[in-house]
């Protein structure tokens, strides 16, 4: 199978040979007029910092960055805007930014730190925001960070990430210290808390005796960014942008990190005994496991015998492609073909293993390639983003958000588990397909 | 003029006694707070031996209308028709009250206004005076003659009657009036049905006095039932996408829904309803579809006999499944091919299904209203793939207990059926069960408030909250509404508002 | 004395018999329709049915019995829930929570009558409905059992049936016999209920004097107030009054009252009669009986409450008492001079017409003059003589009144006297609505109590949002009529 765009840009569609390692192009720019599924800088450097509720969030730029920018993963965040106008585009946006960082401040007192972030227009006409926050740094008192994220950095919103990531390191963490450090603590790296994940977690590693001090970002704020150095081990969960924190932080303060996940009860049984090894709590991790297994057995007993030999297709971000196949195995549903919007080498390596041969791994896919794939392999069940949502649908395919979800819940840990597989079976056996086939 | 006084949270009795102002827009009862006594200082279970209806004989909140309402119904569909009831007064002014507060509509019923000596000596008198008065000032057309419980009782011939008052009506006004005024008589003792057989019967009634056989044509007959104005709007749509010519008996949707146009001519008519005409030419059709079995199936079934006219009873289309059966009934029927638009239509509804499932999937839902829309509601629930856990109707019907046992067998669900019990025993399966939503109707605010379960209004009566006659359920754009409000009910008491977007 | 040609209404020529219930007042010499007589057939009455008069007025708002109606569903149902006679008494509805709406209208209780029953009789099935519904409903203090045509016709014995029933629940079982074909309108039920109530209070007086108020619980101020049915609650603002008065307020007949209170009523030192037209009766029979004499009241509008308030005093001959309720009067118009001045600057002068039952058309002619409103015409479905004496007593001259009127002269009369509104009932709201002229809803209101000087302020406002609703500029468009 051929998209019409391959002749652009090389291949970026593969299909898995036996014992093969074909990997796709990837981390190349998108076609311009393909339909891509990618965002910008901007996005992505929100996605992560958004959750930071105790923080002042500056957009510099015209209002409808700040507008777009103020709703992430399904939830809304308070934004403030310096909304130019086509005289601050001509002048100079300089004043408006410092008035309004100021006013900000007096909006919320308690806040004790800010970021300010660089859009498109700001970048172009050279507003030295950097110069300005470190100005305004000395008349609030409290860190102000500049995030160099304009729309137009990098191929897609991976490069967002890192920049917000990297501010974080540079300019937030280690600042402070910790008057009571646990033998048992660590930080999550790579949980955003879209449905409550950031709970389940935590709950889970408190049963084994670990202490989880600061969930990047899912669970942040000042105390615990400042002080997210003095942990004993980080678990890294999301793979790709995650992975430059983990780094960073193991090389700069010698904090080693274990990478782990908690979709699906195999990757939590097996990241729960990573951990007990690490720590010398095997004993704990095993009860843990016995535990939160055996309460969703019943479940799992009506469930998964209806999802066996189901087919699934998946298509988001990039790091939990995996992660996510190997749930789905546990399900004992085939994935028929995985891909991601800006997947890196390592991302899809990782993806290669997971799979069967003859799945197809697509990155960066167009709005045409998806349709062709759907329409051809015509999964049961299709898993990604909202906007691929209602393309399955008209093409009459179950559809099953990932990560934006429903009323379903977290799907990490054990009780996640079961909440994924409902959600999954609902997609697959909904009467509406049926009706739309006209039987 | 005095600036309103700054009002926070509600006013006790003493409070409100005791303000020294009272502000310009008054105190409004939402703003009084009046304390629950108990009835008794502490909570008395009922008893539980007694709640099912099959073991006791007092029925608590009946979920039926004794029959003559019914047949009013169907009379005051039909142009220039005015039912003229033969009983006491509260027979008439109680229906009228009851049809005023659903359709917020006037709704001109005569009656015969039986005292002592009318109950001692028969209603002849009573009957042959009003149906003068009433022909002199309104000058109808058709007069639905209904009785009830006390005429019955008392054995009034209305056969008879009606012959003397045609004499009688003749001599004094010439004989053209009874070209001019067609009267159907219509047997509705109160206690030998519900108010879904009344209607029944008047189906049968009007056809057997009024329909006739000369040419045949191709126009099909439509047999409503107690459907709302705007579900036989939606009925009228479908037979014009379809090029499809039909005659709407009883139609509700141009006498209980009118404009409000001054000026206003008297006395009040409302300009639409079956024409009298139509009626009659009903005998020349291709083939009669009664929508709701047990309310019009016996007029259907009259013209089957009669005029070997073909007939399709049920089911109610309400929801994809018996939508497409009506609409394939239809095309066959008449051999038109079925419109484009129709199946856009039916894609939408498809599409909005797609979209929603995951809000509805194994909800789990209790319904309760007559037969026909119960059975109908049932199975449009099991197509947003929800789980009927009750269902129940207030009056007892065989075809009731079949639908819904066929609905159920086809998705593999497995509901108590009330058939014909009343609500007090339908509330305690609810109180008892896990339920996530109610489709009902207006009775059924309080249980929903006392269980904390949100409800869908759907069904007769609705009286408590407005719009609801205008709007359609049946058809797929009538599917569409419904399926709206049934999701948005959901995310209304289900969802945290953090997680309604996408 | 005949009308003038002018007032003749065009659409009774074809009946002229109704035209002996049309006059035009006169405080002089007051001019009585004929009224109280029998409907005449197929004119579109608006009347209804004694089983309304008698259940759904009188006994409806009693507020913790089981109320148990002899028919088949659809009398039940009709009067499930529908008038908004409220009360503060709630059944059990699960342990922690009480039903969602008031005992008087939460439930239909019926013995369903059947054909073969209709056959056969009813007694046996009114028997086993008592005893059920008593276990269904537990808590309550007693049963009250209603007639209707279908038993009324079959001749079922239902006060045998009652009798055992008491004797096996142990509380007290009351019958009210009162079909609806009885008698020409509800006026007849009002009547048969307040006479047979009386006989079975007294009788049961008689056999269980625990029920009765003790001597030493009697108190010099004792006072009921009868023929009030909480419309709205307007008790919230008519019990307080008479109890800043000093009087105390021993029952309410019937508005969401105990029965255990209502069984105590002769034992008050004085009645206050608001509704004379359903209630009179027993207030007659209470002065017979046990020799408490009853003073006429109206709670409406401001003149009618003062005098209310100063007869009661003068009753009880008390000094202070006088003295306080001019207090009263004088504080209370200060309440509500504010906003009665605003309503009144702003409806002086526009026209109203009248169509309720009986009492309200002469309760509320002093009401509307205090507004500024001009009555045009008025109409009772159901008034006596004497409801004609008050209203030609305190109407102005030449105002158009008619007995039991049909829809057909509703019409004519809104065409003829465009009002600029019109405070009717439910079943006209929406004919009124088509020809363009707005409503009150005047038996049960529309938004808040009316009674008393506060509830004033209620009736005031929504006469005012009915009256400049912007609806009406649009329905009378000139371009789209």
């Amino acid at each position: 199978m051929k998209s019409c765009l391959n002749l652009c840009r090389g291949t970026h569609l593969v299909r898995k040979r036996k014992n093969g390692t074909n990997l796709p192009l990837c981390s190349r720019p998108s076609a311009p007029g393909g339909i891509t599924q990618r965002s910008c800088a901007f996005y992505g450097a929100r996605w992560m910092l958004a959750p930071l509720e105790d923080a002042i969030h500056v957009v510099h730029g015209p209002v409808g960055c700040a507008s777009y920018g103020s709703t992430v993963r399904g939830r809304s965040f308070r934004v403030f805007s310096t909304a130019l106008e086509e005289k601050d585009i001509v002048f100079g946006g300089r004043k408006r930014l410092i008035r309004t960082i100021k006013e900000a401040k007096a909006i919320m007192p308690h806040a004790k730190y800010c970021f300010v972030y660089a859009t498109c227009s700001t970048a172009i006409i050279g507003d030295d925001i950097e110069n300005i926050c470190k100005k305004m740094e000395k008349d609030l008192g409290c860190p102000v960070i500049f995030v160099n994220c304009p729309g137009f950095k990098g191929d897609s919103q991976a490069s967002g990430h890192r920049v917000a990531y990297e501010s974080l390191l540079n300019r937030l963490i280690g600042q402070g210290k910790r008057t009571e450090v646990g033998e048992y603590d660590v930080n999550i790296i790579g949980d955003y808390n879209i449905n409550g994940e950031s709970k389940v977690l935590k709950s889970l590693l408190e049963e084994m005796g670990i202490r989880v001090r600061c969930i990047f970002t899912g669970h942040a704020d000042y105390e615990g960014i400042i002080a997210a150095h003095t942990v004993r081990l980080n678990l890294l969960i999301c793979q790709s942008s995650g992975r430059f924190l983990a780094e960073a932080l193991q090389k700069r303060y010698g904090i080693p990190y274990l990478k782990v996940t908690f979709l699906g009860p195999s990757q939590t049984m097996a990241g729960l005994r990573k951990i007990g090894q690490y720590f010398g709590l095997e004993a704990q991790a095993e009860k843990v496991i016995a535990t939160g297994y055996k309460a969703i057995k019943p479940g799992l007993d009506r469930f998964l015998p209806r999802l066996k030999g189901k087919r699934a297709a998946l298509f988001f971000g990039a790091a939990r492609m995996a992660s996510l196949i190997k749930a789905l195995d546990d399900m004992g549903t085939k994935v028929v073909f995985t891909g991601s919007q800006f997947g890196d080498l390592t991302t899809y390596k990782e993806t290669c293993q997971a799979v069967s041969p003859g799945t197809y791994i697509i990155d960066d896919a167009s709005e045409q390639d998806l349709e062709h794939l759907l329409d051809e392999l015509r999964p049961d069940v299709f898993m990604g983003g909202i906007k691929e949502q209602y393309l399955s649908h008209k093409l009459g395919i179950g559809f099953c958000p990932f990560p934006q979800l429903k009323r379903a819940g977290p799907y990490v840990g054990f009780q996640g588990f079961l909440n994924f597989a409902g959600s999954v079976h609902n997609a697959v056996y909904a009467p509406v397909w049926k009706l739309a086939r006209g039987e | 003029m005095t600036m309103p006084l700054k009002l926070n949270g509600r006013l006790t009795i003493e409070d409100l006694n005791a303000l020294p102002e009272i502000p310009i827009e008054g105190i409004t009862y939402d703003q009084m707070y009046i304390e629950k006594q108990p009835i008794c200082p502490e909570y008395i279970p009922p008893d539980q031996d007694i709640i099912p209806s099959s073991k006791r004989t007092v029925v608590i909140d009946p979920g039926r209308i004794c029959m003559p309402f019914g047949a009013m119904w169907a009379a005051v569909g039909v142009h220039k028709c005015i039912p003229f009831v033969q009983g006491a007064q509260g027979c008439t002014t109680y229906p009228r009250y009851t049809f005023s507060r659903i359709f917020r509509e006037p709704v001109s019923i005569a009656t015969a206004s039986f005292h002592e000596d009318t109950a001692v000596f028969g209603g002849r008198k009573n009957f042959i005076d009003g149906l003068r008065n009433l022909i002199i000032r309104y000058h109808p057309e058709v007069i639905a003659i209904i009785t009830v419980c006390s005429s019955e009782i008392i054995g009034d011939d209305m056969e008879g009657f009606l012959e003397e008052a045609q004499e009688e009506l003749e001599e004094e006004l010439g004989p053209k009036i009874l070209d001019e005024v067609k009267f159907v008589i219509t047997h509705t003792p109160s206690f030998a049905g519900s108010h879904v057989e009344g209607y029944n019967r008047a189906a049968a009634a009007f056809l057997k006095t009024l329909a006739k056989r000369t040419t045949p044509n191709n126009k099909v007959n439509i047999i409503p039932g107690m459907i709302t104005p705007g579900d036989i709007r939606e009925i009228k749509h479908i037979l014009k996408l379809m090029d499809i010519e039909g005659t709407i008996l009883f139609d509700i949707s141009e006498t209980l829904d009118c404009p409000l146009r001054l000026p206003q001519p008297m006395p009040y008519y409302p300009k639409g309803g079956t024409r009298t005409e139509d009626i009659v030419n009903m005998g020349n059709s291709l083939m009669t579809f009664a929508l709701c079995p047990d309310q019009g199936g016996a007029g259907a079934k009259y013209l089957e006999k009669r005029f070997k006219m073909p007939a399709t009873i049920g089911p109610l289309p309400l929801g994809i499944h018996s939508t497409d059966l009506f609409i394939k009934s239809l095309a066959e029927a008449t051999g038109k091919p079925i419109a484009d638009e129709i199946k856009d239509e039916r894609g939408i509804l498809i599409d909005a299904m797609a979209d929603t499932f995951h809000y509805t999937m194994g909800m789990r839902v209790a319904i309760y209203g007559d037969p026909d829309i119960a059975a109908a509601a049932t199975r449009f629930c099991c197509e947003l793939g929800m789980e009927p856990a009750i269902v129940g109707s207030g009056t007892e019907s065989k075809q009731f207990v079949k639908d819904v046992w066929a609905t159920a067998y086809e998705y593999d669900r497995k509901p108590i059926i009330l058939n014909g019990s009343d609500m007090f025993e339908w509330e305690d399966y609810l109180k008892k069960d896990k339920i996530d939503l109610i489709l009902g109707n207006s009775k059924a605010a309080n249980v929903s408030k006392e269980a904390d379960v949100p409800l869908v209004r759907i069904g007769f009566p609705i009286y408590d909250r407005v719009g609801y006659q205008r709007r359609a359920y049946v058809g797929y754009r009538g599917g569409e509404y419904l399926l709206d409000l049934i999701v948005n009910t959901i995310l209304d008491s289900k969802f945290p508002d953090d997680r309604v977007q996408q | 004395m005949a009308i003038p040609e002018e007032y003749k209404l065009k659409c009774d020529f074809t009946i002229p018999e109704r035209y002996k219930h049309h006059v035009l007042t006169n405080r002089k010499e007051p001019n009585i329709p004929a009224c109280n007589v029998k409907t005449i057939p197929g004119d579109m009455t608006e009347r209804g049915c004694a089983f309304a008069g008698s259940r759904g007025v009188v006994g409806g708002p009693i507020g913790d019995c089981i109320q148990i109606i002899h028919s088949p569903s659809g009398c039940a149902w009709y009067q499930w829930g529908t008038r908004r006679n409220l009360s503060d008494i709630y059944a059990w509805a699960g342990p922690n929570t009480l039903c969602n709406d008031s005992q008087n209208r939460r439930r239909a209780v019926t013995s369903d009558l059947l054909e073969k029953d209709v056959v056969f009789g009813g007694m046996e099935k009114l028997e086993k409905t008592c005893l059920e519904a008593w276990r269904l409903i537990p808590g309550a203090a007693g049963i009250l059992i209603y007639t209707t045509c279908t038993s009324g016709l079959i001749g079922d014995d239902c006060p045998s049936v009652a009798r055992r029933v008491e004797r096996e629940i142990g509380k007290p079982v009351f019958v009210i016999d009162s079909p609806g074909f009885c008698g020409v309108s509800q006026s007849t039920g009002h009547h048969h209920f307040n006479v047979q109530f009386y006989d079975q209070v007294v009788e049961y007086r008689e056999k269980h004097p625990e029920a009765c108020m003790k001597e030493e619980e009697k108190g010099p101020y004792d006072i009921t107030i009868i023929g009030e049915f909480n419309m709205d609650w307007d008790l919230a603002y008519i019990k307080p009054l008479f109890e800043k008065l000093g009087c105390r307020v021993v029952a309410v007949f019937t508005g969401g009252e105990r029965l255990g209170n209502l069984l105590k009523i002769p034992d008050a030192k004085l009645n206050v009669l608001h509704c004379q037209r359903s209630c009179t009766y027993i207030s007659d029979l209470i002065k017979e009986g046990f020799e408490v004499p009853y003073v006429n009241a109206s709670f409406f509008g401001i003149e009618q409450t003062a005098k209310a308030l100063r007869e009661v005093a003068e009753f009880f001959g008390s000094e202070e008492m006088m003295e306080k309720a001019e207090q009263i009067i004088e504080y209370e118009l200060e309440v509500i001079s504010p906003a009665i001045d605003f309503y009144r600057e702003r409806l002086t002068g526009k026209k109203v017409g009248m169509y309720v039952g009986g009492p309200r058309v002469w309760h509320w002619q002093r009401v509307m003059k205090e507004l500024g409103m001009k009555v045009v015409f008025g109409m009772c479905t159901f008034a006596h003589e004497d409801d004609y004496e008050k209203i030609n007593a305190r109407a102005e001259d030449g105002v158009f009144l008619v007995d039991n009127p049909n829809e057909f002269e509703i019409e004519e009369c809104l065409e003829r006297f465009k009002p600029d509104l019109f405070l009717t009932g439910l079943k006209e709201k929406y004919l009124c609505r088509k020809l363009g002229v707005p409503t009150v809803n005047s038996h049960s209101y529309e938004k808040g109590p009316y009674a008393c000087f506060r509830g004033m302020v209620n009736f005031a406002r929504d006469i005012y949002e009915g009256v400049y609703a912007p609806v009406w500029k649009f329905a009378r468009d000139k371009d789209f009529i």
